[in-house]
């Protein structure tokens, strides 16, 4: 399922699309243009709600990160994509040798500063990354590099959905669709003006479709000797 | 908020007219009864004359034994038409607007010239020849005629050869009882040399002004003179023929403007208003006289119009430059206002000198012809299925009254119709207090094209492969959806649809908004 499923899906459930109504086609289409903004609101929350929260399969890079260093250069660039470091512990690993790890330094930058008053310019063997504060995600290396080495880490990319063709990040269509569904109750109170936002998480409809979300997306089946009743 | 389409325009305010007029708009249908949202006829090309010259007189015959011959002229000729194949049959003044009336005693009709450029003529079925008056003048001129009493009378008349060179503009002139062709210019209604009472004779103006128009009016016939008056024809022979005045008043403007629409005659005076003479006699003229009142800004600026009575449709027609002011009579004493304004993308553009309410030269179904300045003939009531002269589009526009909104909501509605032809409705929403537009299409379906329907019931049963859901070939009503981007205190819609399809909308519904 895309994004523009999704917003189909928010719509029907809503009765907003029905009759001699079509399915968008695309989002330029400006039939029902304000209620496809607040249907990609809905759908925009409630996943940035979810990919904030934990970390979904769908999320962890296929490939790995890289980074290169140069010689004096202290930051460097995280991928484009990039959300934030998969697992526990991140770590970068030099391709060279699977047992040279660069951790993250404890206490951040702020202690390095701290503890190391040339952190910005005193070259050798790098040990430790840390997150240098910038506008975009950005790496600094302590010691800062004085040889070309190239290392390894992995990584979550950004999932979040804005063109219409932009997949919703789940394996299945199933868990697409219980996700659109809990999207589809957010709309709804977010076009209706008697109903009042704070109550979504009350929302039976809108707990049940996240329930099914939930058990879809858990890696274990529960113990087949329990009934129907346990599972849900 | 239901939209419905009931009313024509009406341009006096924004708010206290019936939710079911347009402030503003063209080319929409009316009717007694009708609230749907539908555009007019689309007007089609029946033949284009062999000259291509412009249009300027369109006449026809129906003799006693039922032969149609129907006359076009265009440019310097005088054309018969048969629907199909234009024949000459004289040469005529290129600038000339010439109106016709029948004498049905020999089955012929005269033809006048509002202008005066040409002289009277008459056409048989077979020739076209100078009209015979016995008068000792070359050419006899005639800007209006019409039978009264079995005599022809002919108004606003001029003497000449080759031009109008002794106009008497304020004179009418009455042929001998049941003979057209013996005219006297010599002697007054009530001439004391009269004794049969069938002697022809003639009558100026009470106010010695120029005729303007001349035209029935229930039981009397009324003249108008450019002085402002209307005079009332009394009397029913040769010694006691005389105008009286009728109504003082009128304020009647050009040459054309006069229209008998059955039980009314509406003309256009000062200020480019268009009168109704029945509340006329009756009122006075006072503000309820002004049938054109809705449309006052439309009308406002205009000094001719060129008038004609579609019986068929019930329609006042006024040719009025590049529009059609049309009156749908059948809302005049409705609540609702009358009126519509058709317009058109197509090169004609509705300019023309020649429009008449008539046979087609092919049928017996009666419609309303005009031409263009290119020797192009047009039926206004046309098949509709391709546009304009089966190529333009058809712009459709009601903007309607202000309507309340507030700013909790956010605008959605529905869009009730009837598949006919493929179209795109397109709705610009005007905010109240926010000086800002919003533009947003909805695009209506045409008809499937499926030869069966696929009813519930039967042996078509809902579900299955036979699904009950799809709009059909006949005509049910489906609707569709829209939001629209926008809020603010008030908003104005206004409906649009450029096509050269048909369209049928029912109504459009908003919750939202508030009446």
């Amino acid at each position: 399922m895309d994004f523009l499923g999704a917003v189909n899906r928010v719509l029907v459930n809503a009765y907003i699309i029905k009759g001699d109504d079509d399915l968008l086609t695309n989002f330029n289409d400006n039939q029902h243009e304000a209620t496809l903004r607040v249907a990609k609101n809905a759908i925009q929350t409630e996943l940035n709600g979810l990919l904030s929260f934990f970390s979904l399969d769908y999320e962890r890079a296929q490939t790995l990160g890289t980074i290169t260093t140069v010689v004096g250069q202290r930051n460097y660039a995280l991928p484009a994509n990039f959300v934030r470091f998969w697992g526990d512990h991140p770590y970068l690993v030099l391709t060279t040798d699977d047992a040279e790890r660069l951790y993250e330094f404890n206490g951040g930058e702020d202690r390095l500063r701290r503890l190391h008053h040339d952190y910005k310019t005193n070259e050798g063997k790098e040990n430790w990354w840390y997150w240098s504060q910038n506008t975009s995600k950005q790496i600094g290396l302590f010691q800062v590099p004085d040889a070309i080495r190239t290392y390894e880490f992995e990584y979550e990319e950004d999932k979040t959905v804005s063109n219409s063709t932009d997949p919703i990040p789940f394996a299945t269509e199933a868990e697409s669709q219980a996700f659109a569904d809990m999207a589809s109750r957010r709309f709804v109170y977010m076009v209706e003006k008697e109903r009042d936002l704070a109550n979504l998480e009350q929302d039976g409809e809108y707990q049940m479709a996240q329930g099914t979300l939930m058990n879809f997306l858990r890696h274990r089946d529960p113990p087949k000797s329990y009934g129907k009743s346990y599972r849900s | 908020m239901k939209f419905t389409f009931g009313g024509g325009i009406n341009e006096l305010n924004d708010i206290a007219v019936s939710p079911d007029e347009a402030i503003s708009g063209q080319n929409f249908e009316l009717g007694l009864g009708n609230t749907k949202f539908k555009r007019r006829a689309a007007f089609d090309l029946l033949d284009t004359s062999t000259n291509t010259s412009e249009i300027h007189g369109i006449h026809q015959l129906i003799t006693r034994a039922g032969v149609k011959t129907t006359l076009v002229a265009s440019g310097n000729t005088m054309y018969e038409w048969d629907g199909a194949t234009f024949t000459s049959r004289g040469t005529i003044d290129v600038d000339s607007e010439l109106h016709h009336f029948e004498w049905d005693l020999d089955s012929t009709i005269i033809i006048v010239d509002r202008m005066q450029e040409d002289r009277v003529w008459e056409w048989d079925g077979t020739t076209l020849a100078a009209l015979t008056t016995g008068l000792a003048t070359t050419h006899f001129y005639a800007k209006y005629g019409l039978v009264q009493d079995g005599r022809a009378v002919f108004a606003n008349v001029a003497d000449g050869n080759g031009s109008p060179t002794s106009k008497n503009p304020h004179m009418l002139v009455f042929s001998q009882f049941e003979n057209r062709e013996v005219l006297d210019t010599t002697k007054r209604a009530g001439d004391s040399s009269f004794t049969t009472g069938s002697e022809a004779f003639y009558i100026l103006t009470p106010d010695l002004q120029p005729i303007n128009g001349l035209i029935r009016f229930k039981r009397s016939t009324i003249i108008s003179t450019e002085g402002g008056q209307l005079f009332e024809l009394i009397g029913d022979d040769s010694t006691n023929y005389k105008l009286e005045p009728f109504y003082g008043g009128s304020g009647a403007i050009d040459a054309d403007s006069f229209v008998n629409a059955g039980d009314d005659v509406f003309y256009m005076r000062d200020g480019g208003v268009i009168e109704s003479l029945r509340a006329t006699v009756a009122y006075g003229d006072v503000g309820t006289d002004d049938i054109s009142l809705p449309i006052r800004e439309t009308v406002k600026d205009l000094t001719t119009a060129r008038a004609v009575y579609d019986q068929t449709n019930q329609k006042i027609l006024f040719w009025v430059g590049t529009s059609i002011l049309v009156l749908y009579k059948n809302l005049i004493n409705s609540e609702k206002s009358p009126w519509s304004i058709f317009k058109t993308a197509h090169a004609s553009n509705f300019t023309t000198k020649a429009a008449v309410y008539m046979e087609l030269p092919d049928s017996t179904n009666k419609t309303v012809l005009f031409g263009d300045d290119s020797g192009n003939i047009y039926d206004l009531n046309g098949a509709g299925i391709a546009g304009d002269a089966g190529s333009a589009s058809i712009s459709t526009i009601r903007k309607m009254p202000l309507q309340d909104f507030d700013y909790e909501n956010f605008l959605e509605g529905r869009v009730y119709y009837r598949r006919q032809g493929e179209c795109e409705l397109s709705i610009t929403f005007e905010w109240g207090d926010e000086n800002a537009t919003t533009n947003l299409l909805v695009p209506i379906k045409g008809r499937s094209g499926a030869s069966n329907v696929n009813y519930f019931g039967g042996g078509k049963y809902f579900g299955g492969g036979e699904y009950f859901g799809e709009g059909d070939p006949v005509g049910n009503p489906v609707s569709r959806g829209f939001s629209a981007i926008g809020k603010g205190s008030s908003v104005f819609a206004e409906f649009q649809i450029d096509t050269v399809n048909e369209f049928e909308i029912d109504y459009i519904e908003s919750p939202d908004i508030h009446e």
